[in-house]
């Protein structure tokens, strides 16, 4: 048995029951535990295949930023929170899509591994010999990607910037970013200024006070030397 | 070369060697780092322990070993006990691609060393060394967040959550600051890019700005004052690892150190011309590869202690400070560096940048 | 650069497994065992806790978690392109310029949005509101003030 059937049978069977684990572990945070498996035993797979760029470039991307994002979601989400009966509902309503997919998943490794071509796409003309001559994976890799390859790289910037975008959009429309960070855009800093009017009209808050209100530190010993200090000045 | 028995030997050996050699380093560094600390504090530090107190942190190693390590009650056991692991591993991952010194060659004949075995100084020689390093920090994140998690209670939770966002974003910056490195050096091999800096043409002075911004991202990536905010003492308490004790924290330590070594290491690899010295010149004498181990180590060692220097100076950054730093400063002026490197060298393409700027 | 180049961080690997695995058992033969309900309470900040552990963790850490995503991105194509930034000349120097203007449109946008301002903004917004009520409301007085001289 050669090196690259070992890390095939390893890799593939940890793959296997770790993507399993993402979906049937209770936990949504061993759920993502489970995926960083599934996704670096992928990179363990290119490895095989001696695709090592991609191997390294999947842990970086993929099991190094792609599951913290998931974590963060489910952390942002909260574990608990999820309602069990909009939960049912969730599932109904995606099943036939999930299924779907699952389909056109299936018939793809069907197709892969009957070896029948599909009329689009590319089949792989590079061979080792050809990533020798070009001095390694990388240069090989680089030299089709800058060259033949140059439109859907620079698309690929334009993809970077709608998700970039998108989920700041979409981040924005949570109800009130305020002291979650989010700058002070127009319709904000409206909305804060009616309120500080509101509450000055109501006389709640005088905006002097509350200007101070949140910045003197309530010690009563500097209270003391703040009321002697007006009577002094009062008296003089 | 062919692949046979020797070849795994000579490999074997060099991983036991460098673990030895790391682990020797990690212990003298913590003993030293309080030393430092204490003499820039005039005080006198741990001196009971063997003599200068050398032997302190083998001291609290076994202890640590031997005390009780107590699980909470309300910890994710799984997620608990894997992320003292997941932070050890890809730390000494890490250390992979670090070239110690020149490779040589035992046995054979030739510049191909043909029918003998080539000895790398290097863990593992990959054509992809850079992106290595930076797949292992990149798994490094989940230490600190799974550690907060698994924890089950406040201040770690806030300090993984915190520790995972300044990782991530310190780690933009740190890969970002690499680039221009392999722009000028033309490979991501990182025996290559010392090789390309032979000759005392070091990455330091034409690139100095991601040099710099290199240093900051690594003392952030590896948890480090004036970055430290992940274990905060005055706002959360012990940070991520509040609720470890015993061995389960020792390990999170030992991780942190064997980061900061492996982080000068390639500092010293990327900008201070790795194992390459005033003597002897590369392949001139038998022993080089010796030679080139000393001075690597050497210049290593420098870095270690500007990292001691800077954690008894500095005072800690406030966390919104930390993140516009990152975004709003290392990022775009490195962007904007690296290109101006990159038009440097493309329009040199025939000679290389350090020559050119260091007028070697 | 062949697969068996690996095999040493195959070894490495194993090497801090085990490390870390043999620490481990150690401690667990060598350590004393005495849970106490003291012990295993959650140690927390040294009080007693007061209330449940945060469920939700504001948009921003997302946010980050996103951004990065995108950067890293950008990273890994800079990374081929470096190496061969030689040989592709001025060619590779334009492609790749378009490429980071590009990207850097999408970060002049979140800078603008205040994405990496992680100050509490609510306080802040609220102070230079404030200001800028008083100083409307001051003008607002002065031009009152002009309005009834003028009458007068």
């Amino acid at each position: 048995m050669s090196g690259e059937w070992i890390l095939y049978i390893v890799f593939g069977a940890t793959a296997l029951v770790s993507a399993i684990g993402v979906v049937f572990l209770a936990n949504p945070i061993h759920s993502a535990l489970s995926l960083i498996g599934a996704l670096a035993s992928v990179a363990g797979l290119f490895l095989a295949q001696e695709a090592f760029f991609l191997s390294v470039v999947q842990i970086i991307v993929y099991t190094g930023a792609v599951v913290v994002l998931f974590l963060f979601v489910i952390m942002l989400l909260g574990i608990d929170s999820a309602d069990p009966r909009e939960e049912q509902l969730l599932r109904r309503q995606w099943f036939p899509w999930a299924f779907l997919g699952g389909v056109i998943g299936v018939g793809g490794l069907v197709l892969t591994i009957t070896g029948i071509d599909l009329p689009f796409g590319v089949s792989g003309t590079d061979t080792a010999d050809a990533v020798n001559e070009a001095g390694g994976n990388v240069q090989a890799l680089s030299e089709r990607l800058f060259t033949d390859w140059l439109l859907p790289f620079e698309l690929t910037s334009i993809l970077v910037v709608a998700a970039i975008v998108g989920g700041v959009v979409l981040a924005k429309r949570t109800k009130d970013l305020r002291g979650s960070g989010m700058g002070l855009t127009p319709d904000l800093a409206e909305r804060i200024s009616e309120e500080v009017e509101a509450d000055a009209a109501e006389g709640e808050l005088d905006p002097e006070d509350a200007f101070e209100a949140d910045d003197v530190d309530p010690d009563p010993d500097s209270d003391a030397v703040l009321v002697g200090e007006t009577s002094e000045n009062g008296e003089g | 070369m062919e692949f046979d028995g020797w070849t795994a030997l000579i490999g074997t050996g060099t991983v036991v060697a460098v673990f030895v050699v790391v682990m020797l380093m990690v212990i003298l560094a913590v003993w030293a780092e309080r030393r430092v600390a204490a003499v820039m504090q005039t005080r006198i530090g741990p001196n009971r322990a063997g003599p200068f107190g050398l032997l302190q942190t083998i001291a609290d190693g076994i202890k640590l070993l031997m005390k009780e390590s107590i699980t909470p009650r309300q910890v994710d056991r799984l997620v608990y006990e894997l992320a003292p692991l997941l932070a050890v591993l890809p730390a000494f991952l890490a250390l992979a691609i670090v070239p110690f010194g020149p490779g040589f060659c035992i046995g054979g004949q030739g510049t191909d060393c043909s029918g003998g075995y080539f000895v790398d100084m290097q863990i593992a020689n990959l054509n992809v060394g850079v992106l290595w390093f930076l797949s292992m920090s990149a798994i490094g994140v989940y230490a600190a967040l799974l550690a907060g998690w698994g924890s089950g209670s406040k201040y770690p939770l806030l300090g993984g959550v915190r520790a995972s966002a300044q990782v991530i974003s310190y780690e933009a910056a740190l890969s970002l600051s690499v680039v221009p490195v392999v722009v000028a050096a033309g490979t991501l091999d990182t025996q290559g890019i010392v090789l390309a800096q032979s000759q005392y043409r070091w990455f330091l002075l034409p690139l100095f700005i991601p040099a710099l911004f290199f240093f900051v991202a690594a003392l952030a990536e590896t948890n480090r004052p004036p970055f430290d905010l992940v274990e905060a003492e005055s706002e959360l308490v012990g940070g991520f690892h509040t609720e470890y004790s015993g061995v389960r924290f020792m390990l999170f330590f030992l991780a942190e150190y064997v980061n900061v070594v492996t982080i000068s290491a390639l500092f010293v690899t990327f900008f201070l011309g790795g194992w390459t010295g005033p003597y002897p010149v590369a392949g001139s004498v038998n022993w080089a590869p010796l030679f080139g181990a000393i001075w690597f180590l050497a210049k290593t060692v420098c870095i270690i202690g500007i990292f001691f220097w800077l954690r008894v100076t500095l005072p800690r950054l406030r966390y919104d400070q930390l993140m516009a730093l990152c975004w709003k400063r290392l990022i775009p002026i490195n962007l904007v560096y690296l290109m101006a490197v990159a038009v440097w060298v493309a329009y040199q393409a025939t000679g290389d940048l350090p020559r050119l700027v260091g007028g070697g | 650069m062949e697969l068996h180049d690996y095999l040493p961080i195959l070894v490495l690997l194993v090497v801090a497994l085990l490390f870390g695995t043999v620490s481990r058992g150690l401690s667990a033969l060598l350590h004393p065992r005495d849970p106490t309900p003291e012990k295993l309470d959650p140690y927390e900040c040294g009080i007693v806790p007061e209330r449940d552990n945060p469920e939700r963790f504001p948009v921003q850490f997302y946010l980050v978690a996103m951004i990065f995503i995108a950067f890293d991105i950008e990273v890994i194509f800079l990374y081929p392109w470096a190496v061969l930034v030689r040989r592709l000349g001025v060619f590779g120097l334009v492609e790749m310029a378009v490429f980071v203007a590009i990207v850097f449109v999408a970060y002049g946008y979140i800078r603008r949005e205040g994405v990496f301002d992680w100050a509490p903004r609510k306080k802040l917004d609220r102070t230079l509101l404030l200001q800028r009520y008083r100083r409307e409301a001051e003008a607002a007085r002065v031009a009152s003030g002009a309005s009834e001289t003028e009458a007068a």
